[in-house]
């Protein structure tokens, strides 16, 4: 598991790979509220491309950047999230507060059901 | 309490018990990913005789395990590696049940404890049991103050039932 930052068009993108538990929420978190605090972006967009797991512990990390970042009046987004974790995403109600990219559809064409 | 086993409802719908195996291991942030790994690893070993179970079931067995693990580990003892969680993983042949049970701190409200509560803490999110709820299809928690806490996460496999994913919207 690995995570990256970069800033572009106003908004700090944070990558993140692999499994999203316990284990990596807090060190992710820790560097995620440093690259807020030192960048002038106002808005977040996380990129989830090759997040293959994720529990209430990442999610939690997820939420508190989401009301650190809507506070000053940014958006949060999530893109490239795969069908369960898109899943997990809407349950947990996250839709109704930041943007979620759905997943692609799959080879046979059929459309991801959540 | 190791040797508690869940009264579930559906117990008749088992069918015959395959496979059995029982883990310990430091109450460890990594070991969160241990615990889905072993589940993970039992179900794949299974291939045959109804267990042929979608990426989607497996997923949410997956975190629903986290979920109960990451409460042992963080709730139940504070992340003091020195204390020790065990999985109990019983495979049927129309059922899974995952146990994970640890000699915490114990809950001394069950009830409220499993009410979703996105309030506690913005970092842990308390939806924990909300999601071994939505994802599993019964949850039985055992506790005492000061003994511990005794999760059993069931879910059905597909014979009894689709293994379409059941989570609805909390």
């Amino acid at each position: 598991m690995s995570f990256s930052f970069q800033i572009h068009n106003n908004t700090v993108w944070a990558a993140i790979s692999g499994e999203v538990d316990m284990r990596i929420a807090p060190i992710w978190r820790n560097a995620l509220d440093r690259e807020l605090a030192a960048s002038y972006a106002r808005n977040l967009t996380f990129d989830f491309t090759e997040v293959s797991f994720i529990d209430s512990s990442g999610l939690g990390v997820v939420l508190g950047r989401y009301k650190r970042v809507a506070s000053r009046g940014g958006k949060v987004r999530i893109i490239g999230a795969n069908r369960q974790v898109y899943k997990i995403l809407v349950l947990s109600g996250f839709a109704k507060l930041m943007e979620i990219e759905p997943p692609e559809q799959d080879a046979a064409g059929g459309v991801a059901k959540c | 309490m190791l040797n508690y086993q869940a009264e579930f409802a559906e117990r008749a719908a088992f069918g015959q018990e395959l496979n059995f195996a029982r883990l310990e291991f430091a109450a460890r942030a990594e070991n969160v990913a241990t615990a889905r790994a072993l589940v993970a690893a039992l179900i794949a070993a299974r291939p045959e005789a109804n267990w042929d179970i979608t990426v989607a079931a497996l997923e949410e067995i997956k975190v629903a395990v986290s979920e109960a693990v990451s409460n042992a580990v963080i709730h139940g003892y504070g992340e003091d590696a020195s204390r020790l969680v065990t999985l109990t993983v019983r495979q049927y042949q129309f059922a899974l049940v995952v146990q994970v049970a640890d000699e915490g701190v114990g809950i001394a409200d069950i009830a409220k404890a499993r009410e979703p509560d996105f309030t506690t803490g913005q970092e842990h999110l308390g939806l924990g049991f909300a999601f071994m709820e939505s994802f599993m299809d019964e949850l039985d928690v055992q506790s005492a103050p000061g003994e511990g806490t005794v999760v059993s996460l069931l879910r059905l496999l597909p014979e009894v039932e689709e293994a379409a994913p059941r989570a609805e919207q909390l």
